[in-house]
């Protein structure tokens, strides 16, 4: 295989961080190759090895073993050529990773120094950027002044100065606002679209990357345990068997209506319930649709029923059960609900 | 509001600056934005003022103290005040050389800047490396300026030639660039010794006492291990070129003087080495993830 046919490839990338008294294993073996102007989205509780593939990639960390290629430059003997081609970026925790003393235009001219981009240009895709950002009117506070969101586009602008083929960022809407996440993902998915860059987004949000990504790899405890798209992961585990409820009722009656359904045997667990607009939405997971279904409706008899109906697992529940974790024993701990 | 059209478009020019213009651009950037940090803080540079003129006043008064026989005795001139305050001048430039890039490193890794730095660094941290020693360097000629120029105002008997001042300032060059090498292999190793931050006050501190900055050398004459522990310091030889420069006006070509400045020329070296020792440290950290503290 040519490594310049790919992206981005990872063969057998592991880390260890070792002290005295003990090791610890955060990225093992792991090996990913990944298409010219993907979307690719790794998945992952946190610790579990995310942020450390993607320093490995940005040449901040050298691998204990395996090897990776950007655009077919070894991270290990090109790292120059690969910082050449990347962007990369930190979410919440690199909000920190601008001078905080300077301007944003400041931050953004230091930097297109740093990375060799003319001034002319560099001025030009920092405007550019800013106004379809809308950070044009904030450029020449402190950043010390900025709010989260604004650090984390002032970011990612940073990132795109040189006009890098690949982004590497990793969880760059953790920390924002719901309005600042949907402009920043709008645009990341308009750079992959319209402007062919590879990306590859870390994320513990499953509906970030079921929105964004062309691919998904899930990662835990170091290791790769999927990779596929958005669909095929749900696909992968159509065997969790969910039931969605809904019932057109009031809040009071809620408590009522989960005492009834944990009561039933044909019910797992009751994983997820909201309120939407009149109507109360309740997913249980179950083993067997045909006996289950005929029993909650007999026990919801007396409510306004307005549909009992097969349901896909979402991502997230999807995740969990590709990783491991017991479907609900995880849903137990978040709810603080047990399984009667 | 920009399109992304207009996005497509900015992006199409694909130039980047390349060789010694980009290594000087990108240095003269981490020095002027650095300067930028400094001004920020408003009241920085007027407290630094303050704090040289507390000094250059203190040792007025002490030169009044001090007998003339006594520092002629020992070699030197009989001006304590141009003696002290030429001292105080040249170890402005040993902070800012050896413990400030250590001292700037802290700042950037705790920030998180330091790997973005990384992520974006094209030649193992040297032009961002040689900003930062101008940038020190710069903010030390700036209080060596101000101490000269209170030293002229107090009456000390520095050289009023020009020719001796231009020698006064190679020395300078000289001495500062020998301890940046020493400030920047500090700053490599501080990346995986973060204790290592006071241990360099320390060295500060003795760097200075064996220079000499505010008595004679030949003091040490009498405690010889004292003594030759101060022949193996740079600055030593650095600050007695200087001040036999600017107050005794003796040219290079003078015995005394060449000793010194081949024992100097010795320690040349310790730039390059710096570097080395920086990127050793540089990879050590990012086999073992501490190019960042969040």
């Amino acid at each position: 295989m040519n490594m310049r046919d790919y992206a981005i490839v990872s063969e057998e990338l592991t880390k260890i961080y070792r002290d005295k008294h003990r090791e610890i294993v955060a990225v093992d073996h792991v090996s990913i190759k990944i298409k010219y102007g993907e979307f690719f989205g790794l998945l992952g509780p946190n610790g579990a090895g995310k942020t450390t593939f993607a320093k490995m990639l940005a040449t901040l960390l050298i691998p204990d073993e395996g090897e990776a290629w950007i655009e077919g430059y070894s991270i290990l003997k090109d790292p120059i050529e690969v910082r050449k081609r990347i962007g990369w970026m930190m979410g919440e925790t690199g909000g920190r990773a601008l001078y905080w003393r300077l301007s944003g235009w400041d931050n953004l001219m230091f930097f297109a120094s740093i990375l060799n981009v003319p001034r002319k240009i560099a001025e030009k895709r920092a405007r550019t950027l800013l106004r379809f950002l809308e950070l044009e009117d904030a450029v020449d506070k402190l950043v010390m002044n900025y709010s989260t969101g604004m650090r984390i586009k002032l970011m990612l602008i940073r990132s795109l100065l040189h006009n890098p083929d690949v982004l590497i960022l990793d969880e760059p809407t953790l920390g924002l606002d719901v309005e600042s996440a949907i402009k920043v993902r709008n645009f990341l998915r308009r750079l992959a679209d319209e402007l062919g860059k590879t990306i590859l987004f870390t994320s513990h949000n499953m509906y970030e990357v079921e929105q964004l990504c062309d691919r998904i790899a899930v990662i835990n405890k170091g290791r790769i345990i999927f990779i596929g798209t958005p669909r095929e992961i749900k696909e992968k585990v159509e065997e969790i068997k969910i039931v969605e409820i809904i019932v057109a009722s009031t809040d009071s009656d809620l408590k009522e209506i989960l005492n009834k359904l944990e009561s039933l045997s044909v019910i797992n667990t009751v994983l997820f319930h909201e309120r939407e607009a009149k109507n109360i939405k309740i997913r249980v997971s179950v083993n067997d649709y045909y006996t289950a279904i005929p029993e909650i409706a007999r026990v919801l008899r007396g409510y306004k029923v307005e549909s009992i109906s097969r349901a896909l697992p979402t991502l997230e529940e999807a995740f969990l059960k590709i990783a491991g974790v017991k479907i609900e024993e995880t849903e137990t701990r978040r709810f603080g609900r047990r399984r009667l | 509001m920009s399109s992304i059209s207009d996005i497509i478009e900015v992006f199409r020019a694909r130039e980047k600056e390349h060789g010694f213009h980009a290594f000087i651009r990108r240095a003269l950037a981490s020095c002027f934005y650095q300067l930028k940090i400094y001004t920020s803080y408003r009241m920085n540079f007027a407290l630094d003022l303050i704090d040289i003129t507390i000094s250059a006043l203190i040792y007025y008064y002490i030169g009044f103290l001090v007998s003339p026989q006594d520092l002629m005795r020992l070699g030197y001139t009989p001006d304590y005040i141009a003696f002290a305050l030429a001292g105080i001048a040249l170890s402005r430039y040993i902070w800012t050389s050896v413990a400030r890039l250590a001292h700037k490193m802290r700042h950037e890794i705790s920030a998180g800047t330091f790997e973005s730095l990384a992520a974006a660094d094209f030649d193992d941290f040297h032009a961002w490396l040689w900003g930062q020693i101008l940038y020190g360097f710069t903010w030390s000629s700036s209080v060596f300026f101000v101490t000269i120029l209170l030293g002229y105002s107090l009456g000390a008997s520095f050289t009023r030639s020009l020719v001796f001042w231009l020698q006064a300032i190679l020395i300078v060059l000289l001495t500062v660039l020998i301890h940046a090498g020493i400030g920047v292999m500090a700053a490599g190793m501080y990346i995986v010794h973060k204790q290592l931050e006071t241990l360099l006050v320390l060295l500060v501190a003795v760097i200075e006492f064996f220079g000499g900055v505010l008595y004679p050398l030949s003091l040490l004459w009498n405690y010889p291990p004292l003594y030759y522990i101060a022949m193996l310091i740079p600055f030593t030889h650095g600050l007695e070129l200087f001040r036999r420069t600017i107050i005794d006006e003796l040219p290079l070509t003078h015995p005394l003087m060449l000793r010194h400045l081949i024992i100097l020329l010795v320690f040349f070296p310790t730039i390059f080495l710096g570097f080395k020792v920086f990127k050793h440290y540089l990879n050590k950290a990012k086999k073992t993830g501490l190019l960042a503290a969040y």
